[in-house]
């Protein structure tokens, strides 16, 4: 599987880098590189390191190809309690892990998790798939969406459909049994974007996920009438949302964009979630971007904060704080450099160098921080 | 928005620089990452009008 994978990565970037030279004699190539290195770092210690990297480029007036690759590096922190005490539960980091004997607890468990997606594009059409690799988790998922403008442009309609496929294959874990699973997406969604005057844009849109399978953590174990019991989750969850944004552009070249969100699902979890953000222009080749993000939820049928009776709540039981009643908060600044005009460089021309900011925390005392910072250039 | 298409408004394309100003993008990539992220701290999903599968945090 592995072989294969790096066949697919390497006939892709291959294309990516020798097209153009084919391309080049008949119409003027665009290509764009993008990179960014992402690190989230919550309250209990776990660190995710993230890189993205991006490379797009037309293979002729109609076709364009983009290729996607993350790297996530996930360091979640040693127990400092013995497995299966109740100091040990994994009660509010999501960030499960295995324990394979009984020294591992007390190092920091490390997962690599590798993602590609390759997407070609014709005129409104768009086809993508997408890969994604760790040491129990090998997810695919196929994409087709299309987009379409009307009235001058003034409206542009678009849906697309996914499936993924997911195979779960659990390390050995002390704890729990791993048993291999499977899980399968089913996605849809329409989003109409209206233009409504010179300098306002409205954009809404409602998406459906029908997901079958393995939805618990294999490694987390729940405190049940004074017992230690495996997680477990319903396996079949339909989940919709539907979502408005309104982007206004303000004439001391700023913009404010204010966007609302429902979801709901049918294990009973709904949530509401505001936002906005502020961009300004502060001189001609920097931005600064201002957000603040809101989000509650009532929690799904199952959840309760602690289990008193043998069985759960008809034979389910979660760990999971995710389910719970909360809200959460989002803040943060962002500053974008924008290097135009500032050379005769091409290269420059539509480059762009971004660093953010932002701190996340919610009512159950879970904090973290995440930095972020990238750079776009096109060519 | 379809009743609003609708109702006839239309904005030329050579009324549209300030639409197309980077400070009045959407942010599509990185709306992806952030979902990626809030989907493993969160019980919702959705929003930025796609899918995905997999993911390291859990």
């Amino acid at each position: 599987m592995h072989i294969r994978k790096e066949l697919v990565v390497a006939a892709l970037a291959s294309t990516w880098m020798l097209w153009p030279a084919v391309a080049d004699a008949q119409f003027g190539v665009e290509r764009n590189l993008g990179y960014t290195f992402h690190l989230f770092s919550d309250v209990d210690g776990v660190d995710v390191y993230s890189h993205h990297a991006s490379a797009g480029v037309d293979m002729s007036r109609n076709v364009s190809l983009l290729l996607r690759w993350t790297h996530d590096t996930v360091v979640i922190p040693a127990l400092d309690a013995p497995p299966g005490s109740q100091d040990a539960v994994d009660a509010i980091t999501t960030a499960s892990r295995p324990i394979s004997n009984a020294g591992d607890p007390y190092e920091d468990f490390v997962k690599v998790r590798d993602e590609v997606q390759g997407t070609l594009s014709f005129k409104g059409a768009r086809a993508s798939y997408y890969v994604s690799t760790e040491s129990d988790w090998f997810a695919q998922m196929v994409t087709v969406a299309y987009n379409h403008g009307f009235m001058q442009d003034n409206l542009t309609l678009s849906g697309g459909v996914s499936y993924g496929w997911d195979d779960i294959t659990p390390v050995v874990d002390i704890r729990t049994s791993n048993v291999p699973d499977y899980q399968t997406t089913r996605h849809a969604n329409f989003v109409a974007t209206q233009v409504l005057t010179p300098i306002t844009v409205l954009r809404a849109g409602v998406e459906y996920n029908q997901i079958e399978g393995l939805q618990h953590d294999p490694y987390r174990n729940v405190y049940v009438d004074g017992g230690n019991v495996s997680e477990s989750h319903p396996r079949d969850r339909d989940r919709y949302d539907v979502f408005v944004r309104l982007s206004q552009y303000l004439y001391n070249r700023s913009s404010i964009k204010v966007d609302y969100r429902y979801y709901g699902d049918d294990w009973g979890i709904s949530s509401h979630t505001i936002g906005g953000k502020l961009h300004q222009y502060v001189t001609d080749n920097v931005v600064v971007r201002y957000r603040y993000r809101y989000y509650s939820q009532v929690p799904a049928f199952f959840w309760r904060d602690e289990y008193e009776f043998a069985g759960g709540v008809d034979g389910l039981q979660t760990g999971d704080y995710r389910l719970g009643d909360y809200g959460a908060h989002l803040f943060g600044g962002q500053v974008m450099w924008l290097p135009q005009g500032l050379a005769d460089i091409s290269v420059l021309e539509r480059a762009n160098l971004v660093f953010s900011y932002e701190h996340y925390f919610n009512s159950n005392n879970f904090s973290a921080n995440v930095f972020e910072t990238g750079l776009q250039v096109s060519f | 928005v379809l009743l609003v298409g609708a109702l006839g408004c239309s904005v030329k394309p050579y009324q549209r620089e300030h639409l197309a100003d980077s400070i009045m993008m959407a942010e599509a990539e990185a709306e992806m990452r952030e979902q990626k992220w809030l989907e493993a701290r969160e019980g919702s999903t959705g929003g930025a009008g796609g899918a995905g599968g997999g993911c390291a945090c859990r």
